[in-house]
């Protein structure tokens, strides 16, 4: 056998070669600088602060972020464009890799919590972004929102990676890194003025798209106007003033806005011109829609309530959380994934779902307990009842 | 495809083997016979994306030893299921394993044959090239890739209508996969959904892009990746292919 043969053997007996590992650099809009830049994403911009409920996918990809060794935390996100850009930006100055994992170009929070941001996805980008190969530790470091669909117990089983879940804020990622601990502030959720004014602005995006088309059947392309000009007026003002209007629901708070609008109107008109016109119905029937629809939606567009619609088309199950004190083990993980803050430790040693009232039905505390300590009381009711019937 | 017939029919996988034939205008049985033919006697298969565990069976019934994978808990339940009903579970083994993971849970050249039917156009083109290579870790040498799926034509006139063809049949079962995602709901709620959904539904199908997409120069794929394709059938207009490639 020749010196030949044997090298085409052995060529033939060895894995085909595998293309270098891609790392990408952050997105260019990621940190904007100069005019000509701000304008060329402007449009995306718009489109993303305006239908913010419509998802915006890109490509699932591991980025470098600063200069990152061997021993570089790896963090996971979505393939949420928005989502993707602001981490990139929070994180300018920390040297770490950023999975972006394939969840339909949906945020982390809605992506998780609807089954799109899976263990599977994560495998997904471990195995195609070939970080294994880059650091020497195992060990993830997941966004908190995400624990309401992904099990931290599952990752390990499933990949061989330990997760931790990080602070909810990207822009708490730096502090968390350096300190290594996340304090009481970094695990909960916010909903800050210009956070509710932005989500306010997707509702008005997301409603307007939707709804107008009544009020364009109704009064024609005036009615329109006048409804997304209402929407704009309602939607700014319930964000704004979610915490302070008084009312128990939403479409109460809503109620508090509107109903004067709808008193002013005719008033105003009356004051003005000396009569009432066709006009003047119009804009009451108007108001009256965008009241309701403000109200009702509102829940669906924050952090901290429950969005009524998924009960009403999805059928979401209700749910009653209670905690069985023989299984529960103290971990206290329940507290730690709470966007809110349910749950309360007791002095010996266990914890109680102490604030009902708070909870926002996100199951992230019924996935991630290990014992299954905490149950959803009517879920149980509904299968004694079925049992019995 | 089969991704969005998976979800309209999640809790009947019958009726999902049933549609998969009727989308295929009956091809897909054609195929498999034709996969059939090929199986010996004891031979190794893994299917990845076995699904409901119809061509697995099939397989065993031959006399082949399978291996199937899918990453869905319900298709892999319907296919124990089906297993256990046809009496031949010494010889298939389903199993929930995301593809990706082949070269951890199977050793290296553990299998004569890997197969996948419709499941590679469900990946990304960076997941279908991180799967191949390791189809090739646990093929035994001279060992054979089979594979069908949804291919874009290559002749330009078809590829331009096969396009259009697809962006309609998109819509059609866009809507329909929204349709069952409300499944609790009764006839006057999912009209009413609808009704009010319609605009920003509409919407996210122009921006968000297909859950399958066919794959594009699947030959040249399969071949960069230490395969040689031996032989290679098309099927509804060059759009379905079935391919044989040899392990080099």
């Amino acid at each position: 056998m020749s010196v030949a043969n044997i090298i085409a053997a052995d060529i033939k007996d060895s894995a085909p070669e595998l293309r270098p590992i891609e790392m990408h650099d952050p997105p260019p809009d990621s940190i904007s600088s100069g005019f000509w830049r701000f304008l060329r994403f402007l449009p995306k911009r718009i489109f993303q602060t305006v239908f913010r409920s419509v998802p915006y996918p890109t490509r699932p990809r591991l980025i470098r972020i600063g200069t990152p060794n061997r021993q570089s935390p790896v963090l996971v996100t979505t393939n949420y464009d928005l989502t993707v850009r602001r981490v990139c930006r929070a994180l300018y100055g920390v040297d770490c890799y950023l999975l972006v994992a394939p969840a339909g170009g949906i945020d982390v929070w809605c992506a998780s919590g609807g089954g799109r941001f899976t263990v599977d996805s994560i495998i997904s980008i471990l195995k195609t972004s070939r970080i294994a190969e880059l650091v020497d530790h195992r060990r993830l470091i997941l966004p908190e929102m995400c624990a309401n669909g992904i099990n931290m117990f599952e990752v390990r089983r499933r990949t061989g990676w330990t997760a931790v879940f990080g602070p909810v804020e990207a822009s708490a990622v730096p502090e968390y890194l350096k300190t290594k601990k996340r304090t009481e502030k970094m695990i909960r959720v916010t909903f800050l003025p210009l956070e509710r004014l932005e989500m306010g602005t997707a509702m008005w995006g997301s409603l307007s798209l939707r709804y107008s088309i009544f009020p364009f059947l109704a009064f024609g392309l005036r009615g329109a106007e006048w409804f997304v000009a209402v929407l704009a007026f309602f939607s700014a003002i319930i964000s704004l003033g979610c915490f302070r209007l008084p009312g128990k629901t939403f479409v109460q708070k809503a109620a508090v806005i509107g109903l004067p609008a709808m008193l002013a109107a005719p008033l105003g008109q009356f004051w003005w011109t000396g009569h009432l016109s066709w006009l003047t119905f119009q804009i009451e029937t108007i108001m009256l829609l965008a009241t309701y629809l403000v109200g009702a939606s509102y829940a669906s567009y924050s952090p901290l309530w429950q969005c009524g619609y998924s009960k009403l088309f999805f059928g979401y199950p209700d749910l009653e959380l209670s905690i069985v004190e023989e299984d529960c083990i103290g971990c206290k993980l329940c507290d730690q994934v709470c966007p809110v803050e349910c749950f309360s430790p007791t002095p010996n040693g266990k914890v109680i779902f102490s604030q009902p009232d708070l909870c926002e039905g996100c199951m992230a505390c019924l996935i991630q307990c290990p014992t299954n300590a905490i149950i959803n009381e009517i879920a149980v009711e509904h299968q004694r009842l079925s049992q019995c019937g | 495809m089969a991704v969005i017939l998976m979800k309209i029919f999640e809790e009947s996988p019958r009726k999902f083997d049933r549609w998969m034939q009727m989308l295929t205008l009956g091809r897909l049985r054609k195929i498999r016979d034709e996969i059939l033919t090929y199986v010996q006697p004891g031979s190794r298969f893994l299917e990845i994306g076995c699904g409901t565990g119809a061509l697995a069976t099939m397989l065993a019934e031959r006399g082949a030893r399978v291996v199937g994978i899918d990453v869905s808990d319900r298709m892999i339940a319907a296919a124990h299921e089906k297993i256990q009903q046809a009496g031949i579970s010494d010889r298939v083994e389903a199993r929930r394993l995301h593809g990706l993971q082949l070269e951890d849970a199977f050793s290296a050249a553990q299998f004569d044959h890997v197969l996948s039917v419709l499941a590679l156009s469900e990946m990304t083109d960076d997941e279908i090239d991180c799967l191949l290579p390791q189809c090739w870790k646990v093929l035994q040498p001279r060992g054979t890739l089979i594979l069908v799926d949804e291919v874009i034509p290559e002749k330009f006139l078809s590829r331009t209508f096969y396009s259009l063809y697809r962006f309609v049949a998109r819509l059609i079962t866009y809507l329909g996969l929204q349709a069952a995602e409300i499944k609790k709901a009764n006839l006057a709620t999912k009209i009413l959904y609808f009704l009010i959904e319609l605009p920003l539904i509409l919407l996210t199908f122009l921006v968000v892009p297909a859950a399958t997409h066919p794959l594009f120069r699947l030959e040249q794929r399969v071949q960069q990746s230490g395969f040689r394709v031996t032989n290679s059938k098309s099927y509804l207009g060059g759009t379905l292919k079935l391919l044989w490639a040899e392990r080099a």
